[in-house]
């Protein structure tokens, strides 16, 4: 009896791994595949029978390292997300914090706005900033691009950051208070570190969201300001022949800071939640 | 000098009244117990005296000092939260020194004041751990002694013991006991254990729908309870009612007629009272001739170590009594029952004030 049922619960158990293998399979092949596509020639992408082994070659990444528009649009990725996020969490942890504690009709108002800064489709926002930049002479900026990505940035932090904030015990709060600390030493030496790797989790997402953002940055850029995903987008305008290898290269150039800040981040915030 | 002195303190949370002008004198060196069922506005009237609600009329002094309107930091006051509130990123030592960093003492004198209040409570072997990694009782031992740290004028503790479990209650209760022994600091604690408010103050207050129902020395409250309310919040089991009409000296109650002639006390002013007798006062052996006798069958027997917890239903009405464990009788056996007449409480039914005149 007891046998049987141990038997059936390790059945229960396979079947579900076996389905858990197959959606991560589905969802991790395509990537893995466009990895050993980037490290392969042309002439191994095209054939018609999938090639699992071939002899690799990094004249893809060579080619989009060596573009200047590559190189441009690295720069300009880094240094715009770069702002964005250290503005959006700048303004926006402080903000959170403060609606965290604003128990009112009026706070629910103003996190309800915050939220409804992402209700909108980025077009919607895109074509008036557009006139508005081009108007004030900031079209294909850095300057102009960074401020609009603040809008995202700073409404996703907010957002995310009032349940870190809200997590915080307010007796801890009070003892500090207690203690004779003033309002600012409370924010700073209480709260921020203990919301600390709830807020970490939301500059992480604002990141990602800022880094892979497309649309926006598509209808705010021409030339001088493009940032890295529309300059990868180009590789597929390179005349007929589409260049699969170089597309693939620069999909994996693309990745990888979201995924090294993601898995460093997530090693550093494993520690901070285990302590 | 650290009395505190609470003149005709109100609370309202908009429309909504919590604390209908609180008065109370609480002596230099004195530990003052709030005491009340949740809701009764004790946690409120604390969280006034540390500052972390506003005072919405009335004033609050502390030490002689008007702190009506001051900063908690301000009033020289340290607080004991329920949920112990210790700094979580932040090891016990540090806990500790936290409050003595805006104190502008040096870095020496921080070490020496944590190490001896560290030697106090016994708590060196877990200097160096976080709060996380103790357990309750622990946590609440480092949050004591982050309060004493400080040498405050004022000790104020709200539900210390409330998240421990019943050994560790009793434990830290006494710890809390002897602390205010040896370091006489004035102290509020709030709490709705009867058995931590009789057993820690030297007076209390009974709190009930935001207003004191009664102030005085457990001894007092227990053996002078000033309204019904009090009587029956005080004591276990509680206090049996016997609600019912009086007229002179005779008594006309649920469990029948008697006359109260050895009890004094003043005439209900409607003629409706209760009478009230707690069950350690009825005894199933008669004392004295003026004894109240009601007959009545045991319905339920609660053995309790040393002592044993019946009820009787007498003529409808069910008596609790607890007596010495031999006496113990099987459910269903019929007893008489001796009422003291000395112990016995009356009360106006209608104001429901004590009319006893002792």
């Amino acid at each position: 009896m007891g046998a049987q049922m141990a038997k059936r619960i390790t059945l229960g158990t396979i079947a579900a791994r076996l389905a858990l293998v197959c959606v991560v399979i589905f969802a991790v092949f395509p990537v893995i595949w466009t990895l050993l596509n980037s490290f392969k020639e042309v002439v191994d992408i095209v054939t018609p029978t999938p090639k699992l082994f071939f002899s690799p070659t990094l004249e893809n990444f060579q080619y989009v390292f060596e573009r200047p528009s590559v190189r441009l649009g690295l720069t300009n990725s880094g240094i715009v997300v770069f702002s964005s996020v250290v503005i959006g969490a700048l303004f926006g942890i402080p903000a959170a914090y403060a609606l965290a504690h604003m128990k009112s009709r009026m706070g629910e108002e103003i996190k309800f706005f915050v939220l409804s800064l992402r209700f909108l489709p980025p077009v919607a926002v895109a074509i008036p900033l557009m006139s508005i930049y081009l108007d004030l002479g900031l079209y294909d900026t850095r300057l102009s691009l960074t401020l609009t990505y603040v809008l995202l940035t700073l409404s996703t932090i907010i957002w995310l950051s009032i349940p870190a904030f809200e997590r915080v015990p307010t007796n801890i709060e009070e003892a500090a208070r207690l203690d004779g600390y003033g309002p600012y030493a409370v924010f700073f030496l209480v709260a921020l570190p203990v919301a600390g790797p709830s807020l970490f989790g939301a500059i992480i997402f604002s990141f990602i969201l800022v880094w892979n953002e497309f649309l926006i940055a598509l209808m705010l850029t021409t030339s001088e300001a493009k940032t890295l995903p529309i300059v990868a987008s180009e590789f597929t305008l390179l005349g007929r022949n589409v260049p699969w290898g170089i597309l693939n290269a620069s999909v994996i150039v693309l990745s990888i800071p979201p995924l090294i800040f993601l898995g460093v981040l997530s090693g550093f915030l494993n520690r901070m939640f285990k302590k | 000098m650290s009395n505190i002195t609470c003149k005709k303190l109100t609370k309202k949370y908009g429309d909504l009244q919590v604390v209908h002008g609180f008065d109370l004198d609480v002596k230099d060196e004195e530990f003052i117990v709030f005491l009340g069922p949740s809701g009764c506005g004790k946690s409120t009237i604390l969280r006034m005296m540390a500052g972390l609600e506003d005072v919405t009329t009335g004033t609050l002094e502390i030490g002689g000092r008007d702190v009506t309107t001051a900063e908690p930091g301000e009033r020289g006051v340290a607080m004991v939260f329920q949920n112990y509130a210790l700094y979580p990123h932040m090891t016990v030592r540090k806990n500790i020194a936290f409050g003595l960093r805006r104190s502008g003492l040096s870095a020496e004198e921080i070490e020496t004041k944590v190490n001896d209040v560290v030697k106090m409570l016994a708590l060196a072997p877990y200097l160096d751990r976080k709060p996380s990694q103790m357990s309750g009782g622990q946590q609440q031992r480092v949050a004591i002694a982050r309060a004493i740290v400080k040498t405050p004028e004022v000790f104020l503790f709200d539900e210390p013991l409330s998240n421990l479990d019943a050994k560790l209650r009793q434990q830290l209760r006494v710890e809390i006991a002897k602390l205010h022994k040896q370091l006489k600091t004035t102290t509020v604690f709030v709490t709705h254990d009867q058995l931590e408010a009789m057993t820690l103050a030297d007076r209390i207050v009974l709190m009930n729908g935001g207003n004191a129902e009664q102030i005085g020395t457990p001894q007092e409250i227990y053996t002078k309870p000033r309204t019904l309310f009090v009587a029956d919040f005080i004591g276990s089991p509680s206090m049996n009612f016997l609600p019912g009409k009086i007229d002179g000296v005779s008594a006309d109650t649920s469990v029948g007629k008697f006359n109260l002639g050895a009890a004094s006390f003043a005439a209900p002013t409607s003629g409706s009272a209760t009478l009230g007798i707690r069950p350690q006062n009825i005894s199933l052996v008669q004392q004295n001739d003026t004894d109240i006798a009601l007959k009545g069958t045991v319905v339920f027997t609660e053995y309790l170590g040393n002592e044993v917890m019946m009820i009787v239903d007498c003529n409808g009405t069910e008596v609790s009594i607890v007596v010495n464990a031999n006496d113990i009788l099987d459910e269903g056996t019929d007893v008489t029952l001796f009422l003291a007449q000395d112990a016995l409480h009356i009360f106006d039914t209608d104001s429901g004030l004590r009319l006893n005149n002792d």
